[in-house]
């Protein structure tokens, strides 16, 4: 592990939790963290596209990531966030169930994400942040909002059969 | 230099951004500071090697990131601390700013950007003013005041090419500028020589001027000089190119006087969208306001008389400024004007272009996305539409072919038809070759209007050689596609024989969309007024069950089906559904008109559209996304693609039905 093939994963780190784990994005791709907003969902787009939201005359967005990771859905709660992510070009909200801290990680502390083969979407995992009290998750958010999955997005609303409603 | 300058004037516009959002902090507001904390991000992202900044940057990073996630400090305590370290971030930023002001005035500069920018930006309207006097010239070669006008043009770009250092663009300009300086004299008569050569002189300035790399320059002067020297003139033909310097302070006159006529604002595109974006939510604030109970319950009272009076100018401004935005056609239709000329020469065929309403104004931003399908279309009609002269002798028509590029507005749209004389679609060979790919089946009998159609399926290919004008296999499927991203439709007609007619429809603009806002299944959405065609109440019209399932409506003895909008965004729906729905909206679908029965109608305005490509890409059926006066988000719907889902949606259901039946 040199730091030369991983020169950016050094730094900090937003950090949030999702369905009992602790996850990190990059700090640099956050743009701003808001509270559960009226969600306008959008038929013909994936079950993780929760919909749009009005941010100061943005209409951008909402990814639900508990939706997007496959696990089980939550009750809204007040707790919950919706962070706003660069991604590409792109603004995108990520639903998340609660926003930790902000975090330095040394590249040393970072460790390769473990392959799972296939039932893991590793490509969304950038790293393992150890920390005293556990790890965290870090997520490389550029390909779990990547276009491949837009047009994903784009094929999936073609299919006439599958519906906006879980 | 200026680099720095500019940097340095952010970083001091993002300190004072921050300090605002720091005095009005809010205990407890999560997002407020994580912008503060976002704009010192942003201050130590800009390049200003300097140290202190860095240091002093880095520690309010911490004392921020305590304050959001480590509760240690109230926001009321952060205050102080935060405003102190914004202002020591300030002092070295602001002394290194006017230090630099100074230095400025003793050095200097080069040529400024912004005014490189603007030259560049009107010696490219120079030369599409010489390219028009060009094309005038090739039907009336001694046209004096085309001469002239084409003189000027390249004199203006030698101008600016002067005073910018650009050495081949000086160059080019004024070899060409030898030439008509001759002409001008009537001691040279302009050839298709001689105008070719102008043609591509104007061509090789343009691509200079857009960086690109340009070979031949050397070959191209020299035939300019050489036509300029002329072989009836005398052959000592160094000197009199010598005589342009006496006419240059008449040239140099004329632009600037005909800018000082016009009396035009040069305005960046970027300022005037940002300017067009804040009337939009200036519109959606006004309607807020307007929905106020006081304003509502008192029509009457003062208060709501002048809320009234603003939403009148507001809408006034919103107009005007939408009219900022628009532009003729004319250059769009001069290029195609050019293409045709070019095409006819290399094909080796005679056509006429022709254009109509070349004034009319569309968005500027739709005239990029407009270039495109035309230009494919004029190749196409150059190429596969205009028979070729023996041919057309043959046909008993004249021999030069006619094209004809017309745009006009209608019911707030822009129509733009493309029509040739050529030998129109083959009915026959368009069904042949459907079959042969696999794109039609052999014995559905369809009708030519139909067959037409297949023109615009991916794929699909007529021409039989394949020449470098088109037939490489992007086709009309790429046409419609790019107009379809207009928001418009395309259409065709043909007559075997006489001739072919393309006809585009699109919004004047995309920015703002005049709209009708419907409720269904507790979700506000709003369709496009350019889709409705009318609204009816259930009892105006009678309603008909076919086989328990399907719902038509017969409206003046027309029977139209009917389809609920909640099912049409994809929700569950029962059959039977439309007779509760309150009220239905008709609406076009490719020609044909269907019902779509919904909740409530609640209300006819304009919305800023919202556009969702950027963010989430095009979803199908769903045109784009506004604002509504309660600041939720509602979908602008895409109509005929949404119903053409839905369609297929009760395919796909009956067909499942019928399965599990048998």
């Amino acid at each position: 592990m040199t730091t030369a093939s991983h020169p950016a994963r050094e730094g900090k780190y937003l950090t949030f939790a999702l369905g009992g784990e602790e996850y990190g994005l990059e700090i640099m791709k956050v743009l701003e963290i808001v509270g559960l907003l009226p969600i306008t969902p959008v038929p013909g787009t994936p079950l993780f596209i929760r919909g749009l939201i009005n941010l100061r005359g943005n209409v951008i967005p909402v990814v639900d990531l508990r939706r997007k990771f496959g696990m089980p859905a939550a009750e809204d709660h007040p707790h919950h966030c919706i962070i706003v992510v660069e991604a590409g070009r792109a603004q995108m909200g990520l639903l998340v169930d609660r926003v930790s801290e902000v975090l330095y990680l040394k590249e040393s502390s970072i460790g390769e994400a473990p392959s799972w083969g296939s039932s893991v979407e590793t490509r969304f995992v950038s790293g393992i942040g150890k920390v005293e009290n556990g790890i965290r998750i870090l997520l490389d958010i550029e390909n779990v909002l990547s276009a491949e999955e837009t047009a994903l997005l784009e094929e999936w609303s073609s299919d006439p059969e599958r519906k906006n409603e879980p | 230099m200026t680099d720095t300058e500019l940097s340095h004037e952010s970083a001091l516009s993002l300190c004072d951004e921050a300090a605002v959002k720091i005095i009005n902090l809010q205990e407890g507001d999560l997002s407020e500071l994580f912008l503060v904390r976002k704009a010192v991000q942003d201050l130590l992202a800009l390049d200003i090697a300097q140290e202190s900044v860095r240091e002093h940057g880095e520690r309010m990073l911490d004392l921020l990131d305590r304050t959001i996630f480590e509760g240690d400090l109230t926001v009321e305590e952060a205050r102080p601390q935060l405003m102190a370290g914004l202002e020591e971030l300030r002092a070295p930023l602001l002394a290194d700013s006017l230090m630099s002001e100074s230095g400025s005035q003793e050095e200097l500069p080069e040529i400024e950007p912004e005014l490189l920018k603007e030259g560049i930006t009107e010696s490219l309207e120079n030369l599409e003013a010489g390219e028009a006097a060009l094309l005038v010239l090739d039907q009336d070669p001694s046209n004096r005041e085309e001469i002239d006008r084409l003189f000027r043009a390249f004199h203006s770009v030698k101008g600016f090419a002067g005073f910018a250092g650009m050495k081949t663009i000086s160059r080019v300009a004024h070899t060409a500028e030898n030439l008509l300086d001759r002409v001008r004299k009537s001691e040279l008569v302009l050839t298709t020589d001689s105008s070719a050569l102008l043609y591509r002189s104007l061509d090789v300035l343009r691509r200079i001027l857009h960086s690109e790399s340009v070979d031949g320059i050397d070959e191209l002067c020299r035939n300019l000089d050489r036509v300029s020297s002329g072989e009836e003139v005398v052959r000592v033909a160094a000197v009199p190119a010598k005589a342009v310097p006496a006419s240059k302070p008449r040239g140099e006159e004329k632009p600037a006087r005909d800018s000082a006529e016009s009396g035009t604002l040069r305005v960046s595109t970027l300022r005037m969208d940002k300017l067009i974006d804040l009337i939009g939510e200036m519109v959606i604030a006004q309607a807020i306001l307007a929905d106020q109970e006081e304003v509502a319950r008192a029509p009457s009272s003062p208060l709501a008389q002048s809320v009234l009076r603003s939403s009148k100018i507001l809408r006034e401004i919103q107009d005007l400024a939408v009219a900022f935005r628009t532009v003729p056609l004319k250059t769009t239709f001069q290029r195609m004007a050019r293409l045709a000329r070019d095409l006819s020469a290399s094909s080796g065929k005679a056509i006429a272009f022709r254009t109509e309403g070349e004034e009319t104004e569309i968005d500027r931003t739709l005239v990029e996305k407009l270039v495109d399908p035309l230009t494919h279309m004029i190749r196409n009609s150059c190429d596969h539409g205009i028979e070729s002269e023996s041919e057309r002798a043959a046909a008993g028509k004249p021999r030069e072919g006619t094209i004809l590029l017309s745009a006009r507005h209608e019911a707030g749209q822009v129509v733009i038809q493309i029509h040739d004389d050529g030998r129109g679609l083959d009915p026959a060979r368009l069904k042949a070759k459907a079959e042969a790919a696999g794109l039609l089946s052999p014995d559905s009998a369809a009708r030519n209007q139909d067959l037409y159609q297949v023109i615009f399926l991916p794929g699909f290919s007529t021409a039989e050689k394949i020449t470098d004008v088109s037939g490489r296999g992007v086709g009309m499927d790429v046409v419609k596609r790019n107009v379809e991203e207009l928001r418009g439709r395309i259409e065709v007609a043909s007559e075997t024989g006489k001739g072919t007619t393309f006809t585009i429809r699109f919004p004047l603009t995309l920015a703002i969309i005049d709209g009708m806002l419907v409720a269904a299944a507790g979700r506000r959405s709003i369709i496009p007024f350019l889709s409705i065609r009318e609204i009816i109440s259930p009892d105006a019209a009678e309603i008909r069950t076919v086989m328990g399932e399907g719902e038509l409506i017969v409206l003046r003895g027309k029977t139209i089906p009917v389809f609920s909008l909640r099912r049409v965004l994809g929700d569950d729906c029962p059959a039977g559904h439309a007779r509760t729905g309150k009220l239905f909206v008709i609406v076009e679908d490719g020609g044909e008109l269907c019902a779509l029965s919904a909740d409530d109608v609640l209300g006819h305005q304009q919305y800023v559209l919202k556009s969702l490509d950027r963010n989430l890409g095009r979803i199908p059926g769903i045109a784009g996304s506004a604002i509504l006066g309660d600041g939720t988000v509602s979908l602008i719907l895409d109509i005929p693609v949404l119903v053409a889902r839905a369609r297929e949606r009760n395919l796909h259901k009956h067909s499942n039905e019928r399965s599990t039946a048998s």
